[in-house]
């Protein structure tokens, strides 16, 4: 039991500088904030009744669609909040806002007809940065307080980014458990693949493939079905990036390569999740490799973790 | 770390955690947790279906133009159009539902139009069909489908 508490204690809360914690917001934010920018909300307002089928948290929280010109109100207010965040100016009222209203505002499209799935890990991690204390270093509010000093590590700064990964491991494992559970390995053995890669040429994905190279791969059964198998492998061993260091690089790698070519072959647009990538780039050891950084950061005012 | 700070983080994490597992485990769907189930059904069959928006312009009564673009559906993507659309079918009041989603989704069409947010043409009326197409290797015959059912049609008021 003492060893489980031990185990327990040093995955999650072993000490750990702000800097990663406050790195992984000022980027994430700084993301979001550019890729919802262009997105207007407030458009769903005007979409009619019959297509209203609530999700679990909305049906739940007898949350509707508000009027267009309320869904702007609540629009201007996240991407500001979205803004301050990114900056850490009053981080824990603005990472607040973020997740309380980022989960109305990106869950409200999901009510309309169909879940898409590549928002929903953004959603947990704005509540885990609300949940934290990501404004203790690279934030405007670490230097409006102004002591100068060497980073005080805590576990404060590590559970965070240890529960991103968690949780994007978790997306992972669900997706290769949920082509187990409803096609085994024939998911992988059969033409598939083969068959979902020409699908999606017919305009059926929430986008179309950025290239014809999909109907190629098609033809060649024999690849197709090696990376089928190759997929599931990824996914079903993904928590392996959880507790080796190699094994970390390589599969956090090949996910991300495997985002890409499902956009390039197939369509589907995972939008903002790739975006969550940063959580697992271990930046304070990049910025120490890169002595001038190293050097500056060592200055920067942080306060110390209680 | 104080001990209180330390029981919250743990309360975080274990909401989270165990809201995830439990959708991995059932198979549910409690957005944002989810199973994750995209492409998990195996495809066998190389003919499918899927229901599908046209256009009537004006100017061309007997044409028809494919309105699976993104700006036409706005703030729908083709996917959620698709699904959605086949979703209210099965519902109880189909018919006056559907008739009501698609007179929407025209009104929108026609209003982004005249705001200049997208090129298509003005239209007189929207249809809804269901398309089968026969999967090609090299999807030469994407359009025209290789049949079509009108399953509703609305007119602009």
């Amino acid at each position: 039991m003492r060893f489980l508490a031990a185990g327990w204690q040093q995955f999650w809360f072993a000490p750990a500088s702000p800097l990663n914690l406050g790195l992984c917001r000022l980027l994430f934010l700084s993301g979001m904030f550019f890729y919802y920018l262009p997105v207007d909300f407030s458009v769903w307002g005007t979409v009619t009744d019959a297509f209203w089928m609530p999700t679990f948290l909305f049906e739940r929280l007898r949350w509707s669609p508000g009027s267009p010109e309320t869904l702007m109100l609540l629009q201007v207010t996240w991407k500001l909040a979205l803004a301050l965040g990114a900056i850490g100016c009053c981080t824990r009222m603005s990472t607040l806002v973020v997740f309380g209203v980022g989960i109305y505002l990106i869950g409200l499209p999901h009510n309309f007809g169909k879940i898409h799935h590549s928002d929903a890990l953004i959603v947990l991690f704005l509540g885990i940065l609300a949940a934290s204390r990501c404004g203790d270093a690279c934030s405007v509010d670490a230097w409006r307080r102004g002591r100068p000093g060497e980073p005080i590590p805590s576990g404060e700064y590590h559970w965070p980014i240890r529960l991103a990964w968690v949780l994007f491991a978790l997306v992972f494992f669900a997706a290769g458990v949920s082509k187990m559970r409803h096609a085994g390995w024939e998911w992988a053995a059969s033409d598939n693949l083969a068959i979902l890669l020409v699908q999606h040429h017919y305009h059926v994905a929430n986008a179309d493939p950025w290239t014809t190279w999909g109907l190629a791969l098609a033809q060649v059964g024999w690849l197709c079905r090696l990376l089928a198998f190759h997929t599931l492998a990824l996914e079903l061993l993904f928590p392996l990036a959880l507790l080796s260091r190699r094994a970390r690089g390589l599969w956090v790698a090949q996910a991300f390569l495997l985002q890409i070519g499902i956009r390039a072959l197939m369509g589907p647009d995972f939008g903002g999740f790739l975006l969550c990538y940063v959580f697992w780039i271990p930046w304070s050891a990049l910025l120490r490799r890169a002595p001038v950084m190293g050097r500056a950061n060592a200055g920067a005012p942080l306060r110390q973790a209680a | 770390m104080t001990f209180r700070r330390a029981c919250w983080a743990n309360l975080v994490i274990a909401f989270l955690v165990l809201g995830s597992a439990y959708d991995l485990i059932t198979g549910g769907a409690h957005w944002p947790f989810a199973a994750y189930a995209m492409y998990a059904e195996v495809q066998r069959d190389r003919c499918f279906v899927a229901g599908q928006l046209f256009g009537v312009p004006i100017d061309a009564p007997d044409a028809e133009i494919w309105l699976h673009d993104e700006a036409y559906l706005h703030p729908f993507d083709q996917c959620r159009m698709r699904i959605g659309l086949s979703r209210i079918e099965s519902q109880p009041e189909a018919a006056r539902l559907l008739a009501e989603a698609l007179r929407n989704v025209l009104q929108r069409y026609e209003s982004r139009r005249e705001q200049g947010k997208h090129r298509g043409p003005a239209l007189q009326s929207l249809r809804y069909y269901h398309v089968e197409w026969q999967l090609d290797p090299e999807a030469r015959h994407v359009e025209p489908p290789a049949r079509k059912v009108l399953k509703a049609e609305v007119y602009r008021d």
